[in-house]
């Protein structure tokens, strides 16, 4: 199983992407503990780099990529938003009253293993969850 | 699949809102409305029924917040019930929300409801 999933920056095709991304794994024939999982954390990240990743006009297309392997299910987020790994995100302080900051504990505590490297320009970003 | 809330009404001062489907960035906006129409006068008790509920981003986590806070400014309350696993897990990573605003079940509630009652007779 290999499939790329595409979309703009843009957050209306946000929510299409994650209804392919959840019909596509349940297809898979995957639970829905961890299809709701991936959908969160797709989301979480999705909206991020969508919403905070460029300055104003600048245009891009980000895609994610599934991929099993070997008893895990890898996704792989790519996207030419300013360089932001997720792990260097402060963890949120759960007594602070700002709404918000909660995509990355989300996405911390939803998978197994996280990396994240600069490819030129790109962001890219694998996220790992037993399967 | 989307959200549909349904608005139950009493004239005891509680309403209820029955969550169906998913709270997140696509149907957030469609919660806070429904919240915005709620009199926090009429209704001090306002119950949020997630039941039904299977799923909730961050999005959605904003809406259940700023509606918790916009009661408790306005001396009402709002109080979430019933939320299924998946939701309880994400609830229990963001701890968002104070653990004493969520009721596990309907007996739950209602024993503080009771028990508010009481305090308040």
């Amino acid at each position: 199983m290999n499939r790329v999933f595409v979309l703009e920056n843009d957050s209306s095709q946000v929510e299409p992407v994650l209804n392919d991304l959840e019909a596509h794994l349940k297809e898979e024939g995957f639970g829905s503990e961890i299809v709701h999982d991936l959908r969160l954390i797709s989301e979480e990240l999705l909206l991020n780099t969508v919403c905070y990743g460029y300055d104003d006009g600048v245009k891009d297309q980000l895609s994610v990529r599934v991929i099993r392997e070997k008893g895990e299910l890898v996704l792989e987020f790519r996207d030419q938003a300013c360089a932001f790994n997720p792990l260097d995100a402060e963890d949120r302080d759960p007594e602070c009253e700002r709404l918000g900051g909660w995509g990355i504990p989300l996405l911390k505590e939803l998978t197994d293993d996280i990396q994240y490297r600069r490819e030129g320009k790109q962001n890219v970003l694998i996220v790992r969850k037993s399967a | 699949m989307s959200l549909s809330i349904e608005v139950l009404k009493t004239d005891n001062g509680k309403c209820r809102l029955e969550l169906t489907g998913r709270l997140d960035t696509a149907t957030a906006a469609e919660f806070d409305q429904k919240v915005e129409g709620l009199d926090c006068n009429d209704y001090p008790v306002q119950i949020v029924d997630l039941s039904s509920l299977e799923y909730v981003s961050s999005a959605g986590l904003r809406s259940l917040f700023k509606a918790k806070k916009r009661a408790h400014s306005a001396g009402a309350e709002l109080l979430l019930v019933n939320p299924q696993p998946q939701v309880r897990k994400v609830f229990d990573i963001v701890k968002a929300l104070p653990k004493e605003a969520v009721f596990v079940s309907d007996v739950e509630l209602d024993a503080y409801l009771d028990k508010m009652q009481r305090a308040n007779s």
